[in-house]
């Protein structure tokens, strides 16, 4: 029955029933919905369901290895979602969060550019109630600033759909090159959903302004549609090495001074995904493994670290760096659970980031661009700085904050305790990651060698960090903004466009105003010949004397042109 | 301001001591398994003495500083944003 349903669908439709369920059997519910969707998955590869409407072919459901190992992370995140989120009593949170995991899920397995742009858009309009929920003014403005972009990318990506139907070219969504028209548009609109340098704003804004389970839901789906978009579309396209280079090593610098640590995370995931676009860059078989393998444990770890981080906001009310410390003993497991995924993330050996994160270096130290390599290595001593080291110091360590809480609730500390399990095994054991790649690649992560280096160059930053703080030369963490590229539209926009605008206006009434008074002076000078007359005692009127002056006009151009 | 340290920043002194310690054990060991596992890097740069270490020493010393000047640049108060939008959000009541 679910065979030819795409998967993602039955979550969607699933959504619907979610606010007239009450709790725990809601929650119930969603699992299954997820389960069923998840068993679509064993339908195999191929295309399952074509839908001809207006003359297109609609390919709604199109599985083939790219889309199998995004479709299992997806559902496993949106599980995990459903767990953290269990305590939760509110339907509303709950359908956006079904809703949305659905519309990824349908995204990843649509076969042309118009049902993705359906989906896509569809992720948008659901994703953006996580924001809301959290039911403030400036989730308020966050959300609708991340909604501006969100539509605007799929927009642009339903531009580049009609310029190719126009043309009369195929609309599947396959592996393009870039040149045309057409295929700029979708690279940009592929770009804002990805995070790319300059088109990131809408994520380090909007994301820390959800609700604590919120936030983990955001930060599974949409980066990483974009990122298995990338790899459908544009493979081997050398740009995005540059673009993803330089998304790896900037966010670095803003996370070191960022305060609100749902926002650090936000710049890491952002550089996380540098390392996903440099491989996709590359195009290599190695290297789309390694995109596809690091979104993957990516998914887990970043849901694990902003889990922990959302589970401190549950339980403390702030996520501020600089009012938190010393929690190490009041939330001893989510401390726990905390280090794992920062050690993910970092890629220490024996953890899930290391088996996928050398899968992207070994394929770039392949192609010899030894700058690119370099940039990446010197990212990597940055996710420990910001993920690895001040995530958890700062919330757990640190100094003695004074705050008095108890550990976070069962259901969020059962979902971290999955994902930090999830985090180990797959370190411990990548095989099994391995063999759900795109491509079927012999690669061994655990040789002496190349543990030996990623330890000492983890090891001796740490220690680099130890001294820092000993000599007092680490930063304090003060209570601040971090400007970003939202600044552009947020401050320079308003502060450049306001005043043109306001001038424009001003312009504008000056001329109308100057029009009104030169109508009025030449009705008065026409009252002054009337009320002086000079031809006579009487004189016709108004109109007469306008026919005069017209047929004055006309004689003076009569003239002009006989001249 | 002179107020003797609380239980929980004792334990935590006590613990990045240890941390500290531990770190520098493993670091010693790296520096010895130096001489004897051959490290076989992307590139030739990578494979001379301790070069990972030394990388990742100085980048992340470099980001941390950059940070600090970046600082300058580019914070601001808390209530950057936040002053216009109430300003704003209340013109919008009106």
């Amino acid at each position: 029955m679910f065979a030819s349903l795409p998967p993602g669908i039955i979550m969607l439709l699933g959504a619907c029933a979610v606010p007239f369920i009450p709790h725990v059997s809601r929650q119930l519910w969603m699992l299954v919905m997820i389960g069923l969707s998840a068993w679509g998955l064993s339908t195999g590869e191929g295309i399952h369901a074509i839908w001809h409407v207006m003359g297109y072919e609609l390919i709604l459901y199109r599985a083939d290895a790219l889309t199998l190992p995004f479709g299992i992370i997806f559902h496993l995140a949106a599980a995990l979602n459903v767990i953290y989120s269990w305590h939760d009593q509110k339907w509303q949170e709950h359908t956006a969060s079904l809703s949305y995991a659905g519309a990824a899920i349908a995204a990843l397995h649509a076969g042309d550019l118009i049902t993705l742009f359906i989906w896509w858009e569809a992720t948008a309009i659901t994703s953006v109630f996580l924001i809301l929920a959290s039911n403030t003014e400036r989730a308020r403005k966050a959300s609708m600033r991340y909604l501006i972009f969100q539509v605007t990318s799929g927009v642009l990506l339903l531009c580049g759909a009609a310029i190719l139907a126009a043309n009369g070219q195929s609309i599947l969504f396959e592996k393009m090159e870039l040149g045309s028209l057409a295929s700029w548009f979708i690279f940009i609109a592929l770009g804002i959903k990805a995070a790319f340098p300059f088109l990131n704003g809408w994520l380090q804004d909007a994301y820390p302004e959800a609700t604590p389970t919120g936030t983990v839901a955001l930060s599974a789906f949409t980066t990483k549609l974009a990122i298995y978009a990338l790899a459908r579309a544009f493979p081997g396209t050398e740009y995005l090495i540059w673009i993803g280079a330089s998304m790896t090593a900037l966010p670095v610098f803003f996370a070191v001074i960022e305060n609100d640590l749902r926002r650090v995370l936000a710049f890491s995931l952002n550089n996380q995904l540098g390392f996903m676009v440099v491989a996709v860059g590359i195009g290599s078989e190695l290297a789309i493994n390694g995109a596809v393998a690091h979104a993957f444990v990516h998914i887990i770890y970043k849901a694990l670290l902003f889990m922990s981080m959302g589970a401190v906001l549950h339980q403390v009310g702030t996520i501020k760096a600089s009012a938190l410390g010393g929690l190490y003993r009041q939330m001893p497991f989510t401390m726990v659970c905390c280090v794992i995924g920062a050690m993910s993330i970092s890629a220490f050996p024996l953890f899930s980031g290391f088996v996928a994160k050398s899968l992207t270096m070994s394929a770039l130290g392949d192609t010899g661009i030894v700058w690119a390599y370099f940039v990446l290595l010197f990212a990597s001593a940055g996710v420990l700085e910001h993920s690895g080291i001040k995530i958890p110091y700062f919330a757990f360590f640190a100094h003695d904050s004074g705050l008095k809480t108890t550990e976070a609730p069962l259901n969020m500390r059962i979902a971290m305790g999955i994902a930090a399990i999830l985090c180990v095994a797959i370190g411990v054991y990548p095989a099994a990651l391995y063999s759900i790649l795109p491509y079927t690649v012999d690669y061994h992560p655990y040789d002496a060698g190349h543990v030996t280096s990623q330890l000492q160059l983890l090891v001796f930053a740490m220690l680099a960090f130890i001294l820092l703080i000993r000599m007092k030369l680490y930063p304090p963490e003060i209570p601040s903004v971090v400007l970003n590229s939202d600044w552009f539209y947020r401050r320079l926009a308003p502060a450049v466009g306001l005043p043109i605008l306001k001038g424009g206006m001003i312009a504008w009434h000056m001329l109308v105003g100057g029009l009104r008074r030169v109508r009025t002076s030449i009705w008065d000078a026409v009252d002054l010949v009337m009320d002086n007359p000079i031809s006579g005692p009487t004189i016709p009127g108004r109109a007469v004397m306008v026919q005069a002056i017209l047929l004055t006009i006309i004689l003076l151009f009569g003239y002009a042109i006989a001249s | 301001m002179t107020k003797s340290p609380s239980k929980v920043q004792m334990d935590l002194a006590r613990l990045g001591s240890r941390f500290t310690r531990f770190l520098l054990v493993i670091a010693a060991i790296l520096l010895v398994l130096e001489f004897i596992v051959h490290r076989h890097g992307e590139t030739h740069i990578e494979e001379s003495f301790m070069f990972p270490a030394i990388y990742g020493f100085i980048a992340f010393v470099f980001i941390v500083e950059v940070g600090k000047l970046l600082r300058r640049l580019i914070m601001r108060d808390e209530h950057y944003y936040a002053d216009e939008e109430d300003a704003e959000g209340d013109h919008h009541v009106r």
